[in-house]
């Protein structure tokens, strides 16, 4: 199989290898539980809408980086005295997640961002997302995403196929539920006040900010 | 004294005695001096002594014969006289005991004690050699007068007295001086106790007085009568024998009794020590109790080293659980990716399975839609029906899946070791920490009780001075006085002496025994046919082809053969001019148990001829009146008591 000629010199870095498939699973599950029906012109085989990319790249971050997400908790628990929060908080270190559940992301220029094209190919070929450019009042290009009418079927045969994926249908409600229908800019501004995040040079992968977290929750557990 | 025999002088004995005991002259003239043996040569010039007058007064007290005495003899010379009564109990032997108190100044055993306070005056005048002397007793009971030098009609005072003591030693004196006799000094062991016991005069004044029933032939006393012998018949060198016999026998009592006190002084010095000793034990079992200064500063040293050390296990330990815990942060971070990786792949298939259940349907670049027989075709070849790619067959995802498990486990492994070296790093670091504690501790402990003052410094003095008096006594105990060596050279200095004298001595003994013979012979002792006086005095009779000794013979014959010797020995004197017997006897008669007449007069008829042959013999004979001495001595040189009658 292997082809001298065409070989990549060993002192050229290859990228870490991208699952494709399972960026493509966990964003079908972000758009089609993030959807509402849609009402504008009539698509075929389309019936639910997403709107805004930075959004989806927020709610994407919150999955992929659970320290993250627990300090957002952990906020929450401080301000609204919810104990749902910091139970929620205290199970995704119980599960180890900010270890074996992140994803990493990079810093780009705004924030962390990972371009969808090919994770979107992989939705847009089978019917499942159909991406959509609005033109904004203010001159730039806002991405919607239409969700086909297959796609809730689809996650809940593969629910019932396959329980371990259930990870990313409660995470997906958890992170919707903290994220309260803010919008995608909202959500940003609320990721760039952790300190990790917005330290971060562009181009480098976000740092896990865990331990800082873990204390934190030990503080606020004994508190509690 | 022209042919005196080979006797050596004091200078040849001494260098001998030197010579034989390897020391110097000086060294063994200082012992014998030190041990009061004079080496001094005496030579004896035998001087006569005659009486020549005796008077006395007094009064005789008691119910028979009391009176006024007035008692005169005169006209006394050399020759043989007698005291005679018909009867018993007339004064004989009082006449000569009061010669005897006259010569030796002592009246106690001479004169009877009943008649003590009968004398009132006494004078006798006597000669020696040319000399003439008066003792003149002034006070006869209180014993005062004077011994005058006679120098034709004028008398010079010799010497008075005053006592009964002064006057005994005032004769005992002028005789020792004047016969040039010496007194005798015995080293007597009495009750362990050495005593010096001296003899002079009195003694040797036994000599000159035959008892009627002699027990021994010089003298009253067997022992001492060898140097009486010895004395009279003028053997050299005899005292100083004499002496360095005593001085040795003064040396064993001196050394029984030295080591007797030692032996006290020893046992006294033993309980001493034992005693130190338990003082001493007890000091150091207190002293065991006192912390001691220099252990605490040892200990305080020590802890300090524990601080040093513990800091230093510490700093080592920070280190240590720095590097550990990297390691154990990376073995974490390592599991963390390998179990991430694992989820990844389990998440990845799922993802696989959920998209391939769905196949495109149209392209995601034109959004043109696949057709059918696009599908078909590409399904039967394997090919992607988006990019017409050879679809590879997957490899077995159970296979991945394990093996991507087996590297989560190693790696779970690899975390649980170094949390095991974290636990240990961690356990080496509290441990330093807890003996950095301890020690520090320690110190603060020990300073505080360095500054406080202990006991310990006195008791150290207390068990140095016991100690010390430990070591003086011990010291005494080696020092303790050794047996005086002396006692060789003494030996030596006997034996030699001796040897000086011993021929001399054995030849003067067997003129003496031939004397003894002849005379006892004459003296009427029967079928005697020789004798011989040994060195010890002990005279030893061939009687009738038999041998016998002069204790087995009759009282009798013990005074003839006493009388025999004495006069033997003042012959040969007389011979040689050599010996000391001034000539003199005074001869008391059996009283009780008088020799029957025939031995008797035969022994005055011998008298009689000696005193003719010797002429400055002088004997006095007390006897009861008898015809055979009234025929051998003149009137005129008799005292005769007739009938009843008292001779004073």
């Amino acid at each position: 199989m292997a082809n001298p000629g065409a070989s990549t010199p060993p002192d050229v870095p290859t990228a870490p290898k991208v699952d494709y498939h399972r960026n493509a699973l966990r964003i079908l599950f972000i758009l089609v539980k993030g959807s509402r029906p849609y009402t504008g012109v009539p698509v075929e085989g389309y019936d639910r809408v997403f709107r805004g990319e930075t959004k989806v790249q927020a709610l994407d971050f919150w999955v992929r980086y659970p320290d993250y997400l627990a300090d957002e908790l952990l906020s929450l628990y401080e301000a609204t005295g919810d104990e749902e929060c910091l139970a929620a908080a205290s199970e995704i270190f119980a599960e180890e997640e900010p270890d074996l559940r992140r994803v990493p992301m990079l810093r780009r220029y705004f924030g962390a961002y990972e371009p969808l094209d090919t994770v979107l190919g992989i939705l847009k070929s089978r019917r499942l997302v159909l991406p959509r450019s609005r033109q904004m009042e203010r001159g730039t290009d806002e991405h919607d995403f239409l969700v086909g009418t297959e796609a809730p079927g689809l996650i809940a045969r593969a629910l019932a196929d396959l329980p371990e994926l259930g990870w990313y249908d409660r995470r997906v409600d958890l992170v919707l539920r903290v994220a309260d229908g803010r919008g995608g800019y909202a959500l940003k501004e609320r990721q760039h006040r952790q300190k990790e995040y917005h330290d971060a040079q562009t181009g480098d992968l976000i740092p896990t900010t865990a331990e800082r977290v873990r204390k934190r929750l030990e503080t606020l557990w004994r508190a509690a | 004294m022209a042919d005196e025999p080979k006797t050596l002088d004091a200078a040849a004995l001494l260098a001998e005695i030197a010579t034989k005991s390897g020391r110097t002259l000086d060294e063994v003239r200082g012992l014998l001096t030190r041990h009061g043996v004079a080496y001094k040569p005496s030579i004896a010039v035998p001087k006569h002594l005659c009486i020549r007058s005796l008077a006395f007064t007094g009064e005789k007290k008691g119910e028979k014969a009391s009176g006024p005495v007035s008692f005169a003899w005169d006209d006394l010379g050399p020759g043989l006289w007698a005291i005679l009564s018909d009867r018993n109990f007339r004064g004989k032997s009082t006449l000569l005991g009061i010669m005897k108190w006259c010569l030796t100044g002592r009246r106690a055993e001479n004169v009877p004690s009943e008649m003590a306070e009968w004398f009132h005056t006494v004078t006798m005048a006597f000669t020696l050699d040319d000399q003439a002397y008066e003792v003149e007793i002034t006070d006869a009971v209180a014993s005062t007068g004077t011994l005058w030098r006679v120098e034709g009609e004028k008398r010079f005072e010799q010497a008075s007295f005053a006592s009964p003591e002064g006057f005994e030693a005032l004769m005992s004196d002028f005789f020792m001086g004047q016969l040039g006799l010496q007194t005798m000094v015995v080293h007597a062991d009495i009750k362990s106790q050495g005593v010096d016991q001296s003899h002079h005069w009195p003694w040797l004044f036994g000599a000159m007085a035959i008892e009627p029933n002699p027990k021994s032939l010089f003298g009253s006393n067997q022992l001492l009568g060898v140097r009486m012998m010895q004395m009279y018949l003028g053997v050299p060198w005899t005292n100083a024998t004499n002496d360095v016999m005593s001085a040795q026998n003064r040396i064993v009592t001196e050394t029984r009794q030295a080591t007797a006190d030692g032996e006290r002084s020893r046992v006294r010095r033993k309980a001493r020590l034992a005693e130190l000793d338990a003082e001493i034990a007890l000091l150091r079992k207190q002293l065991d109790k006192l912390p001691r200064e220099q252990d605490q500063r040892m200990a305080l040293r020590r802890a300090n080293r524990d601080v040093a050390d513990a800091e230093a296990r510490l700093r080592e330990g920070d280190r240590t659980l720095a590097a550990v815990a990297m390691d154990f942060a990376a073995a974490k971070d390592a599991h963390a990716a390998a179990r991430r990786d694992l989820q990844d792949f389990r998440d990845g298939r799922a993802a696989r399975r959920v998209f391939r259940s769905l196949d495109p349907l149209c392209c995601p670049r034109c959004d043109d839609v696949f057709d059918e027989e696009r599908k078909q075709a590409t399904r039967e070849r394997h090919d992607c029906v988006v990019c017409g790619k050879h679809e590879e067959p997957e490899g077995n995802p159970v296979t991945q899946e394990a093996g991507l498990k087996d590297a989560a486990t190693e790696a779970e492994a690899a975390v649980a070791a170094q949390r095991r070296r974290v636990t240990a790093a961690e356990g080496a670091l509290s441990k330093a920490r807890d003996d950095r504690e301890k020690a520090e501790g320690e110190c603060r402990r020990l300073e505080a009780a360095l500054a406080e003052p202990s006991g310990a410094r006195d008791l150290e003095l207390e068990i140095i001075r016991r100690e010390a008096r430990k070591e003086e006594l011990q010291d005494e105990a080696s020092l303790t006085p050794k047996p005086v060596d002396d006692q060789a050279i003494l030996e030596i200095a006997e034996k030699v002496t001796k040897k000086a004298f011993k021929p001399l001595q054995e030849e003067l003994l067997a003129e003496v025994s031939e004397l003894i013979r002849d005379y006892a012979v004459r003296f009427g002792v029967e079928s005697l046919e020789g004798v011989t006086l040994r060195g010890n005095t002990h005279l030893l009779l061939s009687k009738g082809g038999g041998t016998a000794f002069f204790g087995a013979q009759t009282d009798g014959e013990r005074a003839r053969l006493k009388i025999a010797t004495t006069l033997a020995i003042i012959k040969v004197a007389e011979r040689r001019g050599l010996g000391r017997h001034p000539g003199l006897l005074l001869i008391d008669s059996p009283g009780a148990n008088e020799m029957v007449d025939q031995d008797y007069a035969s022994l005055v008829a011998g008298l009689a001829h000696l005193a003719e042959e010797i002429d400055h013999l002088q004997v006095f004979v007390a006897a009861v009146n008898n015809e055979t001495i009234r025929g051998h001595v003149p009137g005129a040189r008799v005292r005769y008591a007739a009938g009843d009658d008292y001779l004073w």
